[in-house]
C-alpha cells in the first residue's frame, strides 16, 4: 500500500515537481490532501487527484489519513512547519531545502525529530543523484586529495522549465522590484538567501568533501542576481559562482573537483525537468577524459524512493548528518554576508 | 631562386619553428643571420635575456616560443623593449581561437567568468598566468586582484574588471597542482551571460574546444589545424611587412604580474 501525502505548499515547485514525482511513484506514494496558505491554489491541484484541500496547516495536520508531510511553503515556515507535523504525531516529513533558517531552529527541528522518532528527509536532491554518489564513491575509492571544489550555476529563469511539465502558469512569482545591491544590508540579506536557498542543493555533497568551515575568504554579490563565494573548509579550497539570467542557454549546474590526480566534474539537469541523473566526466593527469552514461532517475525521483526506504525500516535516519549540513549552510551563508557587510570584500 | 625572393630571413633550431618556416617557402627562409630577421627565443630558462640578445643582433622582430614563467625579480627589474615587435606564442591562448571566441559573443558582455587550471606544480603558474590571459580578452578589459587563498596544493582568487554600463564583471580563478608528466596542464574556462563561452585547453589530451552557447543551441568552433608555432611566425612577418604595434609582450607581463600577485596570497 502507498503512504499517504499531505502537502503543505501549492507554488511552482509543488505543481511542477513534487505533484509529478509522486505521480511517478504511485506505487510508493499517494497524495491525499493539498493545503495552501491562502492563495486558493491547492484545489485546483487537489480535484485532478482526487485529493482533499484545505487553507492553513491545521486540517491537513488533524488529517489522519496523512502518513507523510511534504513541507514545500516558504523556507521561512519550514522549522515551524516540521514542529507542528511531530507535534501531530505524523510518520514522516519531507522539507524542502532549508529545513531550517537558523541553528537554533535546526536543532530544535532535529531533537523534536528525533525525540518522536519522526523520519525527516530534506530534499537536497544533488546529493541523491546516482551521478553525485558514484562522483563521491571515486573520491573515496582513488584516496585523491582534494585539491580545489567549484559549483557553477547559470541559470536562466525557471519557468522555461515549469512549462515542460506543468501547465499554466505564469509560474514565476510576481517580480518585485530590483534589490539594491549597493546597498551592503541588502547584498548581504540577498546572497544570504541565495546560498540558503540556491547554494544549498550541493552545500551538503560539498560537506561531504571539505566538512570544516575554515574561513571566508570572499563573498560578492553579483548583479543582476548572482554570487561568488570562495572559502577554506578542511584546508580545501571551495568556490561558488551564480549567475542568474533574464535569457541565456540551458542552464548550466556544474560542480567540480581538483584532485591530486584527476580532475571530476558532474553536470546537473536544469531544475523540474527529469532528464535522469546528472552526467559524470573524469579527466585523468595524462589527458585521458571518460565520461560516464545518466541514470534514468534524477535526484527527485531518488530523494522520494530514499524516504520510502527510511519509512519501512530499510535505512536509518542520519539525524546528525541533517544537522550538521543544515548548519554548515547557515554558518557560511552567515559568515558571507558577514563578509558582504564588512565589506572587506570590496 | 634570387635570395631576396625567398622571404624574411629566420633564425631558429627549434623543430616546430624549422617545420613552419618549411610551411611558408614564399615567406620565410631560414637565416643564420640575426639582422633583419626574425629571431625565434626558446621560451624555456631565462628566455627574456635571449630576446634582449636578439634585440641587440638587429632582429626585426622576435617570437618567444611557448614561455615559462617569468620570475618575479626580472619582472620587475627589466627595461622590456618596444622598439621591436615581439610575438609571443602562448599555445594555450592561440589569438585565432581567441578571436573566435570573442567574435561569437556578439558583442554581448560576460557576467562571470571561471577559469579552472590544473597542472604539475611546476607548470601551475603558467597554466594560470594563460588562463588570466583568456579571461582578459573575454571580458575586454585589464583585471584587478582583489581577494585570494592559497592552500597546500591549489589557490583561488576573485577579481574584477570594467564591465559595460559603469559596472564590473567578476573574475574567479582556481589552480590546482596535479600528477603527472606533461607541463602543459588542463585550462577550462567558462564565460557566463546570455551568451556562454567555455573553453578546454588540455595540453595532454592536445585537445583545444570551444564551445559558444545561447538559448539557440551550442556552437563548437572549428578545430585549428595551424600549428601554434606557424601561427607566431606568419603574424612575426606581418608585424615586419606592416609596422602594426605589437601587444603580446605587455600582455604577457600584465598577465604575469597578476599571477604573482595571486601567488602571493
Amino acid at each position: 500500500m502507498p503512504w499517504n501525502v499531505g502537502v503543505l505548499g501549492a507554488g511552482p515547485g509543488v505543481a511542477a515537481l513534487h505533484l509529478p514525482v509522486l505521480g511517478r511513484l504511485a506505487e510508493l506514494f499517494r497524495v491525499v490532501h493539498v493545503a495552501d496558505a491562502g492563495s486558493g491554489r491547492a484545489q485546483g491541484l487537489a480535484e485532478q487527484l482526487g485529493a482533499r484541500w484545505s487553507e492553513g496547516e491545521a486540517e491537513l495536520l488533524a488529517d489522519v489519513e496523512v502518513d507523510v508531510v511534504a513541507v514545500c511553503s516558504p523556507p521561512g515556515e519550514h522549522g515551524r512547519q516540521i514542529l507542528a507535523a511531530v507535534a501531530a504525531g505524523k510518520r514522516a516529513v519531507f522539507c524542502e531545502k532549508p529545513f531550517a533558517t537558523s541553528r537554533e531552529e535546526s536543532e530544535a527541528v532535529i531533537a523534536a525529530c528525533r525525540a518522536a522518532g519522526t523520519i525527516l528527509l530534506v530534499g537536497t536532491n544533488h546529493l541523491f543523484d546516482a551521478a553525485w554518489g558514484r562522483a563521491k564513491h571515486h573520491l573515496v575509492a582513488l584516496e585523491g586529495r582534494v585539491q580545489t571544489l567549484s559549483v557553477t550555476l547559470a541559470l536562466p529563469p525557471n519557468d522555461r522549465y515549469h512549462r515542460l511539465v506543468a501547465e499554466g502558469g505564469p509560474f514565476q512569482s510576481g517580480r518585485r522590484g530590483r534589490p539594491d545591491l549597493n546597498d551592503p544590508a541588502v547584498a548581504a540579506d540577498v546572497l544570504r538567501q541565495l546560498l540558503t536557498g540556491l547554494a544549498i542543493h550541493d552545500l551538503p555533497a560539498i560537506r561531504d568533501i571539505a566538512p570544516g568551515l575554515d574561513e571566508v575568504v570572499y563573498a560578492r554579490v553579483a548583479p543582476p542576481i548572482g554570487y561568488l563565494v570562495g572559502y577554506r573548509a578542511s584546508g580545501i579550497l571551495v568556490q561558488l559562482a551564480l549567475t542568474m539570467l533574464p535569457q541565456g542557454p540551458d542552464a548550466l549546474w556544474r560542480m567540480s573537483v581538483a584532485t591530486s590526480h584527476d580532475r571530476i566534474e558532474v553536470n546537473f539537469p536544469p531544475a523540474f525537468v527529469h532528464a535522469g541523473s546528472a552526467t559524470t566526466r573524469v579527466r585523468s593527469v595524462d589527458g585521458q577524459w571518460t565520461e560516464y552514461r545518466r541514470d534514468p532517475d534524477d535526484g527527485y525521483v531518488a530523494e522520494w524512493r530514499l524516504l520510502a526506504s527510511l519509512l519501512e525500516g530499510a535505512a536509518p535516519v542520519e539525524y546528525d548528518e541533517l544537522l550538521a549540513d543544515s548548519q554548515y549552510a547557515i554558518d557560511l551563508a552567515d559568515a558571507a554576508a558577514a563578509k558582504v557587510l564588512a565589506g572587506v570584500s570590496q | 631562386m634570387n635570395p631576396a625572393d625567398r622571404g624574411i630571413g629566420v633564425c631558429t633550431a627549434l623543430p616546430a619553428y624549422v617545420a613552419a618556416v618549411a610551411e611558408l617557402p614564399l615567406s620565410a627562409a631560414l637565416s643564420n643571420d640575426l639582422s633583419g630577421a626574425v629571431a625565434i627565443v626558446p621560451g624555456s630558462g631565462d628566455w627574456w635575456q635571449g630576446m634582449l640578445a636578439a634585440r641587440a643582433g638587429g632582429a626585426a622582430a622576435v617570437v618567444i616560443a611557448d614561455p615559462e614563467m617569468l620570475p618575479r625579480e626580472a619582472l620587475e627589474s627589466h627595461p622590456w623593449p618596444a622598439d621591436v615587435p615581439v610575438i609571443v606564442e602562448r599555445p594555450r591562448l592561440r589569438p585565432d581561437v581567441v578571436a573566435d571566441a570573442v567574435r561569437a559573443r556578439r558583442g554581448s558582455p560576460a557576467r562571470i567568468v571561471t577559469v579552472e587550471c590544473a597542472a604539475p606544480a611546476a607548470g601551475l603558474d603558467a597554466v594560470l598566468r594563460d588562463g588570466l590571459g583568456w579571461a582578459r580578452f573575454l571580458v575586454q578589459g585589464s583585471l584587478t586582484f582583489r581577494s585570494g587563498a592559497a592552500a597546500a596544493q591549489g589557490r583561488i582568487a576573485l577579481l574584477d574588471s570594467a564591465g559595460p554600463a559603469g559596472g564590473s564583471i567578476l573574475t574567479t580563478v582556481a589552480g590546482a597542482a596535479a600528477g603527472g608528466l606533461h607541463p602543459g596542464g588542463l585550462l577550462q574556462l567558462l564565460a557566463l551571460g546570455e551568451v556562454r563561452t567555455e573553453v578546454i585547453v588540455d595540453q595532454p589530451a592536445g585537445l583545444t574546444r570551444l564551445e559558444t552557447s545561447t538559448e539557440d543551441g551550442a556552437l563548437r568552433a572549428p578545430e585549428r589545424f595551424e600549428s601554434s608555432a606557424r601561427l607566431a611566425l606568419r603574424r612575426a612577418l606581418v608585424a615586419c611587412s606592416s609596422g602594426q604595434p605589437v601587444t603580446d609582450l605587455d600582455d604577457l607581463l600584465e598577465d604575469t604580474a597578476l599571477t604573482w600577485a595571486i601567488h602571493g596570497t
